[in-house]
């Protein structure tokens, strides 16, 4: 007894603390407006009106009320088919040219670099009107191309970060794997595809999440490239639904959609969060 | 069964280091070479540009007398074992194996029956299922031998593949490269910075300093007969030491000590002088003729079977050997006996062999 009392005063007065008390602090200021959704998402109209969403019975039934409110079905569609060719399109992309930056020598490849991370830079208002008049051209307005076309070139907005992700993670692989891959008979591309990539599943792993996430919340592309309704994703229709007579009117069934909108987003992370904590914490340590 | 010939191989690399100097080397078909010398001596870079992952910046490689400077690795044929393994991280050890197989169009169900054979052939096959990371340094080179092995190489090439391993592991393996080497009687070249190494693997041995051959010649040989100061340093353990010697009207001199009876081709050399070449005798029971020194035991080191005892004599050090029931402690008198023939004596301005 005495000695687990003494471990105990020596943790609260030990700099464990308030490090533990700022992390709660910070989690619960992460987590409330996330709380707040859900609760009233399971309140009736009248207390999700006037806030009272501690009190009163759980009304599950918003969810279906959400469902049949929303083309849900169809917009879920449309994110996921989008959102699967945007990931699988940026791990192979970010990964092969981070490959290139990281393990291929030629003229000028630290200032092409450079290039690719000032892109980070640039917010994506700057480049919205000119990406528009481009894709116009192409006459690729109103289809999935400009939402996903440009994550297969490694072209898309994040995949700079990307790039770097996987260029720091293959420095950190030993030159010889490389050699003995060419001794084996690999050129550089299947030096990439059968080695360097499949042994970067942490790096993929954090990509593949980040570009998820990022994909599946974004509003902003869709609404610019879009514009049959039948072609909308879930963000759109959530905004659709929010500018709608009833959004404003019926909160409850608005964040019943809102909740099963990014489901598959908490899934995601949490399923992947193993992964991208590794790559993160590997590619500080060692690159 | 592949001959190689390097002629006039010459690398120099940016910046200006010249790491091999016109290396003319012929290694005979089936026959184990060690490429030995220290550190930046250009050995692993000889053998890289064996293996084609090094441009030569001079000369020639030629495997059956064929050019291959401008073939790539695959066409060459080569396999290559590497100090850290190399392993592919993501694969299990029979994947690891099949891979050279697969990437030369084997079919999946045979290169998986030659994998399992080869992890057979090396104690591995309870492995198979393992990643890389899930076994010890030593099975991981036995892996990586294994993968070099499997596709029957023209060359097997070796880049200090036991360095990274404890010595008793390192015996082990040492022995498995000579009974692999017989049982394929593959052309293999073996790098590594250990004499004792070289000594115990190689068919024949090549001697490198700064990018130059010093010596190329069987093991014994070597010890034997080294052609200049650096092979003689280089080779045996422990290392050969080196006294001036000269003839002076009253007799012969070694380090300024009489030496009656050594005899030196020339006025003045340097002595080659190996501990085990030396034995030290207590001066009351000594009957022998040999030349001698007389001195002081400073310092005593049992290794067993045999005792080096450090003597100083009139202020200069001396190694010899003692017998290890000799009884011996610092501060007894000791005589040096110096062999009553065949010393190594070199130039002592060019360093060369007389």
């Amino acid at each position: 007894m005495k000695v687990s009392g003494g471990r105990r005063t020596s943790f609260l007065l030990s700099a464990g603390a308030p490090a533990l008390v700022a992390a709660c602090l910070a989690g619960t200021a992460f987590a409330l407006p996330f709380l707040w959704m859900v609760l009233t998402s399971l309140a009736s109209r009248e207390d999700a009106l006037s806030g009272r969403i501690l009190e009163g019975t759980l009304h599950p039934e918003n969810y279906l009320e959400a469902v049949e409110r929303m083309p849900i079905g169809l917009q879920a569609r449309n994110t996921i088919l989008i959102t699967a060719l945007v990931v699988t399109g940026t791990v192979l992309a970010s990964s092969f040219v981070g490959f290139a930056f990281a393990r291929l020598r030629f003229r000028g490849r630290e200032f092409v670099f450079l290039l690719v991370l000032s892109s980070m830079m640039l917010p994506a208002q700057v480049t919205m009107i000119p990406q528009f008049l481009l894709f116009r051209e192409l006459g690729w307005i109103d289809t999935f191309l400009p939402l996903t076309a440009p994550s297969f070139v490694a072209g898309s907005g994040m995949s700079a970060f990307f790039i770097f992700l996987f260029r720091q993670f293959y420095r950190t692989l030993p030159v010889e794997l490389e050699e003995a891959a060419r001794i084996d008979g690999c050129g550089p591309f299947r030096t990439w595809f059968r080695i360097f990539l499949p042994a970067s599943l942490p790096a993929a792993g954090t990509c593949a999440v980040f570009s998820f996430v990022w994909t599946w919340n974004d509003f902003l592309h869709p609404l610019l490239f879009l514009q049959s309704p039948e072609k909308h994703t879930l963000t759109l229709g959530l905004a659709a639904f929010r500018g709608s007579r009833y959004g404003l009117s019926e909160v409850h069934v608005l964040m019943a959609a809102s909740t099963l909108v990014i489901l598959p987003c908490i899934l995601c992370f949490l399923l992947g969060q193993r992964w991208f904590l590794r790559s993160i914490s590997e590619g500080t340590v060692k690159g | 069964m592949t001959r190689i010939d390097l002629l006039k191989l010459r690398k120099v690399f940016p910046g200006g280091t010249v790491a091999v100097r016109d290396l003319d080397l012929s290694i005979e078909s089936g026959e184990l070479v060690v490429l030995v010398g220290p550190s930046g001596c250009g050995k692993s870079t000889t053998l890289r540009i064996l293996a084609g992952l090094e441009a030569p910046s001079g000369g020639e490689v030629r495997f059956d007398g064929e050019r291959v400077d401008d073939w790539s690795p695959r066409r060459r044929d080569v396999a290559m074992v590497f100090q850290n393994y190399a392993l592919y991280p993501h694969m299990n050890v029979r994947d690891n194996l099949a891979f050279p197989l697969r990437m030369r169009g084997v079919g999946k169900r045979e290169a998986r029956r030659r994998a399992e054979a080869t992890a057979e052939r090396l104690g591995l096959f309870e492995l198979c299922d393992r990643r890389p990371r899930e076994l010890s340094g030593g099975q991981q080179q036995r892996v990586a031998l294994g993968r070099a092995l499997i596709r029957e190489p023209r060359v097997f090439l070796l880049d200090e593949p036991l360095s990274n391993l404890d010595a008793k592991t390192r015996i082990e393996l040492r022995e498995e490269i000579s009974r692999l080497h017989r049982e394929t009687e593959t052309t293999m070249i073996h790098v590594t910075h250990d004499q004792s190494e070289a000594m115990a693997l190689g068919d024949r041995i090549a001697v490198l300093d700064e990018g130059r051959l010093r010596q190329f010649a069987p093991p014994l040989e070597l010890y034997r007969r080294p052609v200049d100061r650096f092979v003689g340093a280089f080779i045996g353990s422990p290392p050969m030491s080196f006294h001036e010697a000269e003839i002076r009207p009253e007799g012969t001199f070694v380090e300024g000590c009489a030496v009656p009876g050594l005899r030196l081709p020339r006025p003045r050399v340097l002595l080659g002088l190996r501990p085990r070449e030396l034995a030290v005798r207590k001066p009351e029971a000594c009957d022998e003729t040999r030349p001698r020194l007389r001195g002081v035991v400073l310092h005593l080191e049992a290794q067993g079977h045999e005792t080096f005892v450090r003597l100083d004599c009139s202020g200069h050090g001396f190694t010899g050997v003692a017998d290890p029931e000799g009884g011996w402690k610092p501060g007894d008198e000791a005589l040096l006996l110096f062999p009553a023939e065949g010393i190594r004596c070199f130039d002592p301005e060019t360093g060369n062999v007389l």
